[in-house]
């Protein structure tokens, strides 16, 4: 059986798949708007409605607002969060390990010494302290969350370029008198990309996470976006309501697992399977 | 329960502060009334109290069995027992159970006496002589006197110990030399005798009563004080009805116990021991009350509230109350939008505040607590009104408004959910808004609110139950909280000559009509009032709550003693 078929594989891209479909059309999934409080939404008491009850499938929160809603169009900043800043950080890691890893010297000395800095910093209370400085707008999370999630892949980058640098193929180019932009760009930055669909999907996964934590301290999105960590943070004080917590609990664990597996999948399918990556 | 009577007498000490009295007229008015209230409290050993239980202040509390030990139950996670340092619920609304004053603040926040069994008032309302009770004694045995009383008060408000209570006593005469040490003493306060406490005010000061039944006013023993140190805090030993027994950090626990000594003890506390615990958070203190494993809780959760209304047996225990908690939504009138009346007022009309009941709060549309002097009903409040909100904006050719909506103390959903309420009913009338949660307390930002919000919720609990502190600190020009740069000085005016007011009636007007005027201004968006969510075991009797103390567990007895 093909690698690519195997049945932790298909759990993953479905369960990735079908988050996506939400995070690209969620007008055409969701049944209610997910910010408005709806006119039925709450019991006559005042209290939200369990899930099943009142025609909400997912129920309601404290709001009187559609739980299937929020969570459909939550997945948007889930996919958001798991795809650009993941990129960004792939993108500074891989022009850092480029530089530092082929051109050597002082220069190599200065990034990766800086890369490993970040390494050994609270890249958590960073965040948060980014994001208190600069206000927490969803520009200003995606950037901050690069920023704290670039010096890793960095150093495994710079690992594979240093070996890449020294292959046969490499100083073949160079004595047929490539240039340095050539090189890199022609013969180092291809063989890094089995790397870089390997950390991408496993960094999706922490990508997610990290965001659903700071918004769930109040310094993701901000209200009244639709976003798991906010409905988590929502659900605090409503211990009564399980369903308020399940819910986009449940959401973020699937699409977590859903990467997870993902990431295994391209991982065990890459040439780096089971080889050691030099740092 | 049974209430006695005598809590619909009309209060000796209301006459007394409305009509200027000799001492004889005083004591004689007192005596009368002391008759009736013995004939109507069914009791123990009347005969043998040198104590008239008809002069014991607060609410009513005869009838029950004397015995037994109950549990109260807080969220707070510290507690400081000395009354200038105690900033929680669980130890500020527990201080009276171990420490008592001149003054007590029965229900409605009225003061009534105490520790003090007559006082006279001069003519002018500037010398008031407060005769002590006999017979007050200090849980360590020592007996209180006039200089204690003085020593506290001065204590109160010295500049060492910089109190938030420190400019309640501006009034008193020699206030501003003590202030700035030019005068060792407050020389407006007096002992000529163990019994005589004179306080002598340089201006007429309506609130010094209500300023005295508040606990940092509360007597203390200087030895004791003293000779404790840091340890007071923890320990505390006053003149109340529960003596400290033992304090448990590790556990978040302490035990008291019936003051044997107690000046009312013929009569009250009813229970032996009771029993406080902090450190519990409003979802257990709820599961701990409805299964009996405490006695009362009075930070129930408001998401349980639709729970209980539903189960008769536990709504028949459980109270939602208005707290002396103001909710509102400073607008900052320093630019534009709210620099146009209109504006303010749109905002006003287009929040539909009844919605944010189901989070605990009383949606009054006032800044004034129900519960406050100047309260009126027929006050301009805002009703929800969308259409004149939108005709109101269009006249103020307001139009594509975005408002930056700061939400301070994020960690309390009830800010977020209410702030966001505010935005979708802003939505409906065409203004957009971006939200912006803070985990600080709006007081940490301070001045610089001005500077990045539109508008941004604030509350503020009420330590004086008097409308002078909101005139002062929350809409008075420069006021220490006043951080929208709210400014009338017609407002500010009337509200420093109500200070004087000694007639109360005159004085309930002035204040309606402070806050009328600051409903027709609306530098604010009007919220209302915490309300708060009371629930006691099946156990507890007599249960009253009031917003200036909260609690009296002195009057309090179980069932199953």
């Amino acid at each position: 059986m093909p690698r690519l078929f195997r049945p932790d594989i298909m759990v993953g891209c479905v369960i990735v798949g079908a988050f996506a479909l939400c995070a690209v059309a969620p007008g055409l999934l969701a049944p209610h708007d997910p910010l408005q409080s709806l006119p039925d939404g709450l019991t006559a008491a005042g209290a939200p409605r369990p899930p099943g009850d009142g025609g909400f499938i997912l129920g309601t929160d404290a709001l009187g607002r559609d739980l299937l809603s929020r969570v459909i169009y939550g997945a948007r900043v889930a996919v958001l969060m798991a795809v650009v800043p993941n990129l960004i950080a792939l993108m500074v890691a891989t022009l850092i390990a480029l530089t530092a890893g082929y051109g050597r010297g002082w220069l190599e000395a200065v990034l990766m010494r800086m890369t490993e800095s970040f390494l050994v910093l609270p890249l958590f209370l960073i965040a948060m302290a980014v994001i208190a400085t600069f206000g927490s707008s969803t520009t200003t999370v995606v950037l901050t969350l690069a920023f704290v999630t670039w010096s890793y892949p960095a150093r495994v980058l710079h690992g594979e370029v240093r070996r890449l640098a020294t292959s046969l193929h490499v100083e073949a180019a160079r004595s047929l008198g490539a240039g340095v932009m050539r090189i890199t760009l022609r013969h180092i930055l291809p063989h890094l990309t089995p790397l870089l669909v390997v950390y991408f999907t496993m960094n999706a996964a922490y990508m997610v996470m990290l965001e659903a934590g700071l918004a769930f301290l109040g310094f993701g999105v901000q209200p009244p976006t639709p976003s798991w960590g906010l409905m988590l943070a929502d659900a605090r004080d409503q211990f009564f309501r399980p369903w308020l917590i399940i819910v986009p609990g449940v959401s973020l664990a699937l699409l977590c697992i859903g990467f997870s597996l993902f990431g295994n999948a391209a991982e065990q399918n890459s040439p780096f399977h089971g080889r050691r990556v030099m740092l | 329960m049974i209430p006695g009577d005598h809590d619909k007498l009309p209060c000796a000490l209301t006459l007394v502060a409305e009509v200027p009295m000799t001492r004889r007229q005083l004591m004689v008015g007192a005596s009368a009334l002391g008759l009736v209230g013995v004939s109507m409290v069914p009791g123990k050993g009347l005969a043998q109290s040198a104590i008239d239980p008809a002069t014991i202040p607060g609410p009513a509390w005869a009838g029950g069995t004397m015995g037994g030990r109950a549990i109260n139950v807080w969220g707070d996670t510290s507690v400081d027992f000395d009354p200038l340092l105690a900033y929680g619920r669980a130890d500020y609304y527990n201080l009276s159970n171990f420490f008592r004053g001149l003054t007590f603040l029965s229900v409605g926040a009225e003061p009534q006496l105490d520790l003090a069994e007559t006082l006279d008032i001069s003519a002018d309302g500037l010398v008031y002589t407060f005769t002590l009770r006999d017979g007050i004694m200090f849980h360590h045995g020592r007996k209180a006197v006039a200089e204690d009383f003085r020593w506290s008060i001065e204590r109160a408000v010295s500049p060492e110990k910089a109190s938030w209570v420190q400019g309640f006593m501006t009034s008193v005469a020699g206030y501003d030399a003590f202030l700035t040490g030019e005068a060792p003493g407050l020389v407006g306060l007096a002992a000529p005798d163990d019994r005589t406490f004179v306080i002598t005010l340089a201006k007429p000061d309506a609130r010094l009563l209500s300023i005295l039944g508040i606990p940092p006013f509360y007597v203390l023993p200087r030895d004791e004080v003293e000779r404790l140190g840091d340890e007071f805090l923890t320990h505390p030993v006053g003149t109340g009805p529960y003596r400290f027994l033992s304090y448990d950090s590790a556990n978040s626990q302490m035990i008291a116990a019936r003051y044997e000594d107690y000046i009312y003890r013929d009569y009250l506390p009813y229970l032996d021991e009771i029993e406080l615990r902090w450190n519990v958070t409003a979802d257990i203190q709820y599961l701990q009350v409805i299964r009996e494993d405490a006695d009362l809780s009075m930070g129930v959760p408001s998401s349980v509230v639709p729970d209980i209304l539903a189960d008769p047996a536990l709504a028949e225990r459980f109270t939602a109350q208005n707290s002396l908690d103001v909710n509102w939504w400073p607008l900052n009138v320093t630019r534009a939008p709210f620099n146009d009346i209109r504006v303010r007022q749109a905002v006003n009309l287009a929040f539909d505040r009844a919605r944010s009941a189901i989070f605990g709060m009383n949606p009054t549309g006032h800044l004034f607590p129900p519960s406050l002097l100047g309260f009126s009903d027929t006050a301009p409040v805002y009703l929800h009104d969308p259409d004149r909100a939108r005709a109101l904006l269009a006249e103020a050719g307001v139009s594509d408004l975005e408002l930056r909506i700061g939400i301070f103390g994020a960690t309390s959903g009830q800010n977020v959910r209410i702030a966001q309420l505010i935005a979708q009913d802003l939505e409906a009338v065409g203004i957009r808004s971006v939200l912006e949660q803070r985990q600080e307390s709006a007081y940490d930002v301070g001045s610089m609110l001005s500077e990045e919000y539109d508008m941004w919720n604030m509350g503020w609990g009420m330590g004086l139950p008097d409308p002078s502190e909101l005139a002062a600190s929350l809409f008075g020009t420069g006021g220490a909280a006043n951080f929208g740069g709210y400014s009338n000085p017609a407002i500010d005016a009337k509200a420093l000559e109500a200070i004087g007011m000694t007639d109360r009636a005159a004085r309930a007007q002035a204040y309606s009509e402070i806050e009328a005027e600051l409903l027709t201004e609306a530098p604010f968006l009007f919220l209302g009032v915490a309300q708060l969510n009371s629930l006691r075991s099946s156990r507890l009797q007599n249960f009253t709550y009031d917003s200036a103390l909260w609690t009296y567990w002195d009057r309090y007895w179980v069932v199953d003693a």
